[in-house]
């Protein structure tokens, strides 16, 4: 007896492989077809709830004005720096330090209110 | 028919289907759903598993549909492919675990009477035993190329990989299904030689 495989024993398994594939159970067929049909149905109303057109909508109020705005803040900062004479960047500096120094004094006040508050 | 007029057709099918036609829900269930089953038991030997995936894999078809693409893929290689990967993570999770009742092969069926029709089927059963001990790429490529019935060139787009290397990995992959299935050729009732044509 010749025990080795050859091709056309190979392909007489392959075509009985073919021939008698795993047959699925009828009662999970009729599962897979109702769910189907429902996405079917879920996709439908999907589609006449939100349009194409609703989405054009959405990207027209929030979308589309982002670069619009952004170049523009962009284009402000550019001239803004480009016409700020540098000699007043250091004023800046103060004026922020300024408000370091107020922030101070609120505190200072707030203290004392409450001191106040305890022995009026 | 050709590989693109199926890919036409299929992109009618869903289309169809997104139109809301039943029959086309109907259809493509019938059609594809038993394919993805066999598929997804062949490679996970458990019928309950194989259900699951067929369904999950019908189900993101079904997600796909309307940004289906017809010129991209057909369903059958599209959905081998997603089967072939929800049964990766299915024997992902079960190496991890501890095997239980349900993933234990199930017997094959021996309602069927007479003995050629055991022997075919102990036949197929030894057949998908062995190639689940191929190289992934092997099974894929046997599996494709005998039992699922694409040609060469599909398999290649469907797989990323040239025609030649499938062809090479189809040969490969039988070379190593006859070493696999040598001791059990006389098991399966390949005494004489006339049986076989």
């Amino acid at each position: 007896m010749n025990q080795s495989w050859d091709d056309d024993e190979l392909e007489a398994v392959f075509k009985a492989a073919r021939e008698n594939p795993p047959q699925m159970d009828g009662v999970a067929l009729d599962r897979m077809r109702t769910a189907a049909l429902a996405e079917q149905a879920r996709l439908q109303w999907e589609r006449r709830a939100i349009t194409p057109r609703f989405w054009d909508e959405i990207r027209d109020i929030f979308v589309k004005p982002v670069p619009v705005l952004g170049s523009a803040l962009a284009a402000c900062c550019g001239v803004w720096l480009a016409l700020y004479p540098a000699e007043f960047l250091p004023d800046i500096a103060m004026g922020l330090s300024g408000m370091t120094d107020q922030s101070t004094v609120f505190y200072a006040l707030y203290e004392e209110l409450e001191v106040n508050e305890v022995t009026p | 028919m050709s590989e693109t007029m199926q890919r036409r057709q299929d992109a009618q099918w869903l289309e169809a289907f997104c139109q809301g036609d039943k029959n086309a829900a109907l259809h493509l269930t019938s059609v594809y759903g038993p394919k993805a089953y066999a598929q997804a038991f062949r490679r996970l030997a458990n019928a309950g598993e194989a259900e699951e995936v067929a369904q999950e894999a019908l189900l993101k078809l079904w997600k796909v549909a309307p940004e289906w693409q017809a010129e991209k893929a057909q369903i059958s290689t599209w959905l081998y492919r997603v089967v072939e990967n929800l049964c990766t993570d299915i024997l992902r999770k079960r190496r991890g675990s501890i095997v239980g009742l349900d993933a234990v092969a199930e017997p094959p069926d021996l309602s069927a009477t007479s003995l050629d029709q055991i022997q075919t089927k102990g036949r197929v059963a030894a057949l998908y035993a062995a190639m689940r001990q191929l190289p992934d790429a092997q099974r894929e490529a046997i599996e494709m190329r005998h039992l699922e019935g694409f040609s060469n060139t599909e398999i290649a787009k469907a797989t990323g990989q040239t025609v030649r290397a499938v062809e090479s990995l189809t040969a490969r992959a039988k070379r190593k299904l006859a070493s696999l299935l040598m001791p059990k050729k006389e098991a399966l009732g390949y005494e004489d030689e006339s049986e076989l044509g």
